[in-house]
């Protein structure tokens, strides 16, 4: 865990709290990231084009302008990865983060491990790796190119949906699918007209994936959110 | 008395007053009798006298105008004694004629024809040949003195016509003027205080009564106020017949079929059927009210009823503005506040993380334990900052629930997870019904219930104790329950503790009395309840009601 990445990753930090820059700067950089600190929106976007950082940590609570509209600014022409880092603990706002196109968000306060696992998680995702054909995560196996699933070696049948649901959380493997992102992705419908199939659908393949489908250890539920596809650490 | 007629529809624009026959629609049978208030009652039909009596009191009584006319008789008479050698016996009659025509103009058509008949008696006694003998020889002299009746009651009619027509005007006059002036001074106050002030004020002047107006109030249940201003004191029967008008909108009191002992007239101030309060005026005249005067107290009463009702919407207007920007500062604070304090607690979490993160190997038990203390202490202090910022946002109502279809095994499922360190030491049970179908719930706030429940049972019971947390469906109810062995609620704490900042007497100290009350405030919110009770074989059970009549539709899916 403390050995740092191969090339030296930079991290940018948009935040307006002082402290909060320096005890990130301190925990990143002691895990092997350069990092760069910003203390405005205006600040952060202006940063991110010079430096064109491998992953922006960016805090909602911005006074110079919504962090919200910070993340639409970078997404016009980046895809780096971002991780929302907000104290407000409002759904509405991670929803529209990640609808924003913001990776994932850790909420404050949080632990150092978790702001890790995100970003190394995040990083991952949006790095362009070689077409994975097989994923792998606790007992589950999926072999994308033959369409098989298996659980501790056992064959497990799945219908279509269901499957596409799967498909789609590895694709996404790690990140947090908000509600509306997967209705609009399976059923090509409004949120509000088939989250109660999500959720039935959801249970199903808890049902048929985990080892006990009433503490779900794979496919985790994002209160108020979503669900995310735990990755193998 | 007859029974009195409630049917509200008809009723604010036009109220049915006594129903004993004396009450007419014919509003020119009744202008007459506007303005003969101090007459006895008049029997409708009786113009003529009516419209006598309207003018008498311009021009004097009755009397004085048939004195008038002897006079003007005898006037002329002897004026024409003077003439009549110079002019001739023919002319004096002309100089009669125009007596009578001038007089006409002047006085009612009784007083004329008396001057007619007079004026006939002594130009034919005194001036036509023979003299001193009523003897009319000629009939041109015949049809003279016939025209002089004709002439009178001709000019005459005309006249009170005429005069007719300018007293209709003139009471149309007084009434736009009274309407008037007292629209203006509704327009022009400023506080419904001012306004009630001045529609008496208005009112005790075109009436010439007494005045009181009540308000409506609505504590605890339909009231009515007395306001100040007035000058009636209703009490007593007054009182009874007010509070009859209001439960009916119908007129009571005086002169009407309800409560017609009381001294004064109670009428309802009603607009469009919200009733704003009530009137009473006690006249000083003791007849029923003219049709005219009802109508100008109807127009007034709606007037006075459309501006109290204007001034409560502009006051509602100005709350819900005025609501709308507390709530805009309270987000606004809200935000800041979260932002504020969990700031520095993100960095006390982060800091020590790092310090146990970086230094493992050389902190010593100890430190690592303190360390440990802080970190635990933060948490707390991350709750509490949260149970504080979500009662807040209850209070003011910003919790708005998104009820989506849910998995309430998920749900539950999430709730243990995140209080499992909180109940580590506890045995903690799930019992959830195998076939619960999907509920329709804000699933953030029923987390936030569900944890609150299990962290509450985790800080109230002894450690080694069950925690059973179920869910189950009855009677289209979904039923949650926290179950534990610990002590139970005393019996006087039942019914409050889960208000808010209660704690219960024997409560172990720590606790701050929200979280209960959040789980209230949460499950009220999606239209629920929340219960609590004593085991029969110790410890206590807290329920949460949701309603799930609603079932969502389920895929039809074929599951091995």
């Amino acid at each position: 865990m403390k050995e740092p990445p191969a090339k030296q990753d930079t991290v940018l930090v948009i935040d307006d709290e002082v402290q909060i820059r320096r005890l990130l700067r301190v925990c990143l950089e002691r895990n092997g990231y350069l990092v760069i600190e910003a203390g405005s929106g205006g600040e952060g976007i202006g940063e991110a084009a010079r430096c064109n950082p491998d992953a922006v940590l960016l805090d909602l609570g911005l006074p110079d302008m919504d962090g919200q509209e910070v993340l639409k600014r970078l997404r016009e022409w980046s895809q780096t990865p971002v991780l929302v880092v907000s104290v407000r603990g409002q759904e509405d706002d991670k929803i529209m983060a990640l609808d924003n196109g913001a990776n994932d968000y850790v909420t404050k306060p949080f632990s150092t491990g978790e702001l890790l696992a995100r970003l190394r998680a995040a990083q991952r995702l949006a790095r362009p790796a070689a077409p994975v054909t097989v994923f792998n995560s606790g007992s589950l196996k999926v072999d994308l190119a033959t369409r098989t699933v298996k659980v501790n070696d056992r064959k497990v049948r799945l219908t279509a949906t269901e499957y596409a649901l799967l498909h789609l959380f590895i694709r996404h493997a790690g990140k947090v699918l908000t509600h509306g992102q997967i209705v609009r992705e399976i059923w090509s419908a409004d949120e509000a007209e088939k989250t109660g199939q999500l959720r039935v659908y959801m249970a199903y393949l808890r049902e048929k994936l985990e080892a006990n489908p009433a503490e779900p250890e794979l496919l985790i539920t994002e209160p108020g959110v979503g669900y995310r596809l735990v990755l193998p650490e | 008395m007859k029974p009195a007629v409630t049917d509200r529809s008809q009723t604010y624009s036009r109220w049915q007053w006594s129903s004993d026959g004396k009450s007419d629609e014919n509003p020119r049978q009744d202008s007459s009798r506007g303005v003969s208030k101090k007459g006895a009652q008049v029997r409708p039909g009786r113009m003529s006298e009516n419209v006598l009596r309207s003018v008498h009191r311009r021009d004097g009584s009755p009397l004085s105008q048939y004195l008038k006319a002897a006079g003007t008789v005898f006037l002329v008479a002897l004026a024409n004694f003077f003439v009549c050698p110079l002019v001739g016996v023919h002319a004096t009659a002309l100089i009669f004629l125009l007596a009578i025509v001038v007089l006409a103009l002047f006085v009612e058509r009784g007083p004329a024809l008396l001057a007619a008949a007079l004026s006939a008696l002594v130009w034919d006694y005194f001036f036509l040949p023979p003299v001193f003998a009523f003897r009319v020889s000629h009939f041109e002299d015949l049809m003279l003195l016939g025209m002089y009746f004709v002439v009178a009651l001709a000019l005459g009619q005309l006249t009170s016509r005429i005069r007719m027509q300018q007293e209709t005007e003139r009471q149309r006059e007084e009434r736009a003027g009274a309407l008037y002036m007292l629209t203006r001074e509704l327009s022009e106050a400023s506080s419904l205080d001012q306004m009630v002030h001045r529609a008496i004020r208005q009112t005790k002047r075109a009436f010439k009564a007494e005045v009181a107006v009540l308000l409506e109030g609505w504590s605890p249940r339909k009231t009515l106020q007395l306001h100040p201003a007035g000058s009636l004191d209703v009490s007593g029967e007054e009182e009874r017949a007010a509070a009859w008008v209001l439960e009916h909108g119908q007129p009571a009191g005086r002169f009407t079929d309800h409560c017609p002992v009381a001294e004064a007239l109670y009428v309802p101030l009603m607009t469009s059927g919200r009733m704003a309060g009530v009137m009473g005026l006690r006249f000083t005249q003791s007849t029923p009210p003219t049709f005219r005067e009802r109508d100008l107290l109807n127009a007034f009463v709606q007037q006075i009823a459309l501006a109290i009702d204007r001034h409560r919407l502009n006051e509602l207007s100005e709350k819900s503005k005025l609501l709308a920007e507390s709530e805009r500062l309270s987000k606004t604070l809200l935000n800041s506040m979260s932002h504020e304090i969990r700031t520095p607690l993100a960095a006390i979490k982060s800091a020590t993380g790092n310090l146990v993160e970086f230094q493992e190997d050389s902190l010593s038990q100890p430190q690592r334990e303190m360390i440990a203390e802080i970190q635990e202490a933060t948490e707390r202090l991350n709750r509490l900052v949260g149970n504080v910022l979500e009662i807040s946002r209850l209070e003011s109502g910003h919790v708005k629930p998104r009820l989506h279809w849910c998995d309430v095994r998920d749900l539950v499922h999430v709730a243990v997870k995140e209080t499992r360190k909180e109940l580590a030491a506890h045995k903690l049970g799930v019992e959830i019904a195998a076939d619960l179908p999907l509920v329709r719930m804000d699933f953030v706030l029923m987390l936030q219930a569900l944890t609150n429940l299990l962290s509450n049972a985790a800080f109230h019971t002894p450690a080694g104790t069950e925690v059973v947390i179920g869910a189950r469906i009855e009677n289209e109810t979904l039923l949650f329950t926290v179950a534990d062995r610990g002590p139970g609620i005393p019996p006087e704490a039942i019914h409050r503790i889960f208000d808010k900042f209660y704690r219960a007497p024997a409560a172990r100290a720590g606790g701050t009395g929200l979280g209960l009350g959040l789980v209230k405030g949460f499950v009220e919110a999606q239209g629920g309840e929340t219960r609590v009770e004593n085991r029969t074989d110790g410890g206590a059970v807290f329920t949460i009601r949701l309603p799930a009549r609603q079932r969502a539709f389920i895929p039809a899916v074929t599951n091995p």
